[in-house]
């Protein structure tokens, strides 16, 4: 009997992504030290930016022992972990540019995007309904790897003394509540968890001091 | 990438592992700059103990396909492609030279000749 243990990984970065960030937090920090808000805070509006688009221009898988870590920027970090279990489809997808940029909303727990270039996409699709599609190279290793049976993948050791990140970080989706629901009336999404709504009260907080900073 | 280790296989965890790199530098799925799952990482998807990764990471710097940043993980090399078939080349001539009794001086040598 073969005791081959496999794993997957796969890095993604988006030179456009990273050079539209950097052109934008430019822009924007000029724009920014133009209205009259002050050299601190043009510079931290333009770092802010500047580093997002560092963490928004490189998507990581890693697949094995069970799991699929999925993580944004070169630390993936945040990361997200799902145990193979709860996936009850996989597939290999070539998505367009408007596909890419165009559906769905990244964050919400109903559908999860992390791609950040067209062609070649993993999407993994739960059991509690919600899809996942992230960027990776040669995603239909993944789609094998993932559809083999528990035991050809290695086990999670349990001679280590310390837990890797990914074990302290394991997160079940499944039963977790989405943090934004459809709307009870009309198209879109409503924050419909306290973190939904912190999220929403949080982007009307910052466009608030903004705008005030701004304007004063 | 596709890691894969055998556990029968004769050969040692760590050689397999960086057989794993080189091959995917082989087939194109890496490239110069891509970076590699931290050794902790893919311990712990393999199942294997994390020094043997950094084992097999430390070789394949030291052949110059791998570059180490202090805080950023490992990376391939911008010349790793070419470094790595040429380190591979150089395995098998000093396996061949093995067999037929050459040492890695007298290969050394005999490649000096030729150049």
């Amino acid at each position: 009997m073969s005791a081959a243990r496999r794993a997957y990984s796969s890095t993604v970065t988006s030179p456009v992504h990273l050079f539209l960030g950097v052109a934008i937090a430019v822009m924007a920090t000029a724009w920014v030290g133009a209205a009259g808000a002050g050299t601190v805070v043009a510079v931290a509006v333009g770092a802010v930016l500047v580093l997002t688009s560092i963490l928004v221009s490189t998507v990581r898988v890693l697949i094995g022992g069970g799991r699929v870590v999925l993580g944004w920027g070169p630390f993936a970090w945040p990361r997200r972990s799902v145990a193979i279990e709860s996936v009850a489809e996989v597939a290999a997808e070539d998505l367009t540019t408007a596909q890419v940029f165009g559906l769905g909303v990244p964050w919400s727990r109903r559908a999860t995007r992390m791609t950040i270039r067209s062609g070649p996409t993993l999407l993994l699709r739960l059991r509690d309904g919600e899809p996942i599609r992230v960027s990776a190279s040669n995603p239909r290793d993944a789609v094998e790897l993932v559809r083999l049976p528990p035991d050809r993948t290695a086990p999670v050791p349990t001679t280590m003394t310390t837990a890797t990140e990914e074990q302290t970080m394991i997160e079940e989706p499944s039963t977790r509540r989405p943090w934004f629901g459809p709307k009870r009336v009309g198209y879109g999404i409503r924050p419909q968890t306290w973190q939904g709504m912190a999220l929403v009260i949080g982007a009307a907080v910052v466009l608030v001091v903004l705008v005030r900073l701004l304007a004063g | 990438m596709r890691w894969t280790i055998d556990e029968s296989s004769p050969s040692p965890l760590h050689e397999q592992i960086a057989s794993c790199v080189l091959r995917s530098l082989e087939d194109g799925e890496l490239v110069p700059g891509e970076r590699l799952p931290t050794a902790t990482e893919l311990a712990g998807v393999l199942g294997v103990n994390p020094n043997t990764v950094l084992h097999a990471y430390r070789g394949l710097r030291d052949r110059g396909v791998l570059e180490f940043r202090r805080g950023r993980g490992a990376r391939v090399s911008p010349d790793a492609v070419a470094r790595g078939r040429v380190a591979e080349a150089v395995r098998g001539l000093v396996e061949l030279g093995r067999a037929y009794g050459y040492s890695p001086r007298a290969l050394a040598a005999l490649v000096e000749e030729m150049g």
